[in-house]
């Protein structure tokens, strides 16, 4: 680690294995295609990477920065409906085969689009809400306005599955 | 509720993190494949080709990477009325994040846009003028931009779908030559739109102002809010374009918008 400024600078080796879990849990639970996800997560981070000397030190939030950008990539990807063949590394590595809470994951599948995109960033991305506004570039207050109605929405959903 | 449910919910939401297995993938690995990826993209925009799909007096003009450049095909609407809009140049431009890609320079009218239409924006042509909607982005000079608020209406438009079956909630609203008519008599010089984002008594235009050379205002915003069933235009702007991602260099999103205002002020005063 180096310091630029008053600010730390990290390798992109090391923030690439802080973030990328929380990127790949995320983006696979936007897109619902961990293959497709895998790709998107890596066009983000190989962009990071061609312009990691300003990322690291310009861009006030790195993590965010990424989640932009892969983000942006799904929605284009959704646009576009442009799917990729093959690559030739293996893909799928991510799965939510494995999801146990199976009617909190089908009920968070189910909220209108933003609210799930704020529920995913804020809990499988773990970033915080002013980190989540940047990435959709609305406001902080927005985005805590999306988790309460995402929430209580979720809370109705599993009081009326009789879940728990 | 209770600060317990509360709690709990929040605890099954982050448990949800743990089901997600995500396999460990080294650095080398994922460059590896984001450049395979960007690779593959950049091989497949090559093909990009042009379907001007007609339906009544509007014309869907759409890029589909799976056709090849050449192709200037009229896929069948209803009713038949055909357009044809040349393809004056295939470019090569480098977006915001210094990312090269293919895009099509197009004839609109007598003067061919500078700006070019990114794959899966679709270009709808109504009477004499041409408006993006959907979640197309446009590129100008590089710096992709979109409405900042066109994709929380809209759904994306297929190849063949008339104005009565577009999806979303008020798209069809963008498409109502009232708005039209409206943005024509606001600016009668302007004659593509860009970015219309709809609502449904508030709309967003982006008017491509082509005498202008420099990138970040060769685009403005307008507003156009629905009162007693007829649209008016509100001249200056409350909303501004950002680029996508923020571009090279120092410049961030407000330093762009703070230089589009003070050039849109010059250009409007």
């Amino acid at each position: 680690m180096t310091m630029a400024g008053d600010r730390a600078v990290t390798s992109f080796d090391d923030w690439y294995v802080g973030v990328r879990p929380r990127l790949m849990r995320a983006i696979t639970a936007l897109v619902g295609d961990p293959g497709l996800a895998e790709d998107l997560c890596a066009e983000a981070f190989t962009r990071a990477f061609r312009r990691w000397p300003h990322v690291a030190t310009e861009v006030r939030d790195p993590d965010a920065w990424v989640f932009t950008v892969a983000v942006n990539l799904a929605r284009r990807s959704w646009r576009t409906r442009l799917r990729s063949p093959p690559t030739g590394v293996p893909a799928a590595q991510a799965t939510t085969d494995r999801v146990r809470d199976v009617d909190l994951w089908r009920l968070v599948q189910a909220l209108p689009r933003r609210q799930r995109q704020v529920v995913v960033l804020r809990y499988l991305g773990d970033l915080t809400e002013a980190a989540i506004a940047d990435v959709l570039k609305t406001s902080p207050g927005a985005v805590s306005a999306s988790l309460t109605k995402a929430r209580a929405a979720l809370r109705a959903g599993l009081t009326e599955g009789g879940s728990r | 509720v209770t600060n317990a449910n509360a709690d709990d919910l929040d605890h099954r939401l982050r448990a949800l993190a743990d089901d997600i297995a995500v396999a460990d993938r080294s650095v080398q690995d994922t460059l590896t494949r984001g450049r395979r990826r960007v690779r593959r993209l950049r091989a497949a925009a090559t093909g990009l080709a042009i379907v001007l799909v007609a339906a009544g007096t509007a014309a869907v003009l759409r890029m589909r990477p799976e056709e090849p450049l050449t192709t200037v095909g009229i896929t069948p609407g209803p009713p038949s009325s055909t357009v044809v809009v040349p393809v004056t140049e295939s470019i090569l431009v480098r977006d915001a994040d210094g990312w090269e890609r293919n895009c099509l320079r197009i004839a609109l009218g007598a003067e061919a846009t500078e700006g070019c239409l990114t794959p899966g924006t679709t270009l709808w042509k109504v009477g004499d003028r041409y408006v993006v909607v959907g979640y197309g982005a446009m590129v100008v000079d590089g710096v992709e931009y979109r409405a900042p608020k066109g994709e929380e209406t809209l759904a994306p438009l297929r190849p063949g779908q008339s104005f009565a079956s577009v999806e979303g909630d008020s798209s069809g609203h963008c498409l109502d030559t009232a708005v039209l008519d409206a943005l024509a008599a606001h600016d009668p010089t302007a004659r593509a739109y860009f970015g219309l984002s709809c609502g449904a008594d508030v709309q967003f235009a982006v008017v491509l102002e082509r005498p202008h050379q420099d990138p970040p205002h060769t685009t403005r915003t307008i507003v156009l809010e629905r009162i007693d069933g007829r649209w008016t235009v509100h001249g200056e702007p409350t909303e501004q374009l950002c680029p996508t991602l923020p571009p090279p260099g120092p410049a961030n999103c407000d330093h762009i918008v703070s230089q589009r205002r003070a050039r849109t002020s010059t250009t409007t005063n």
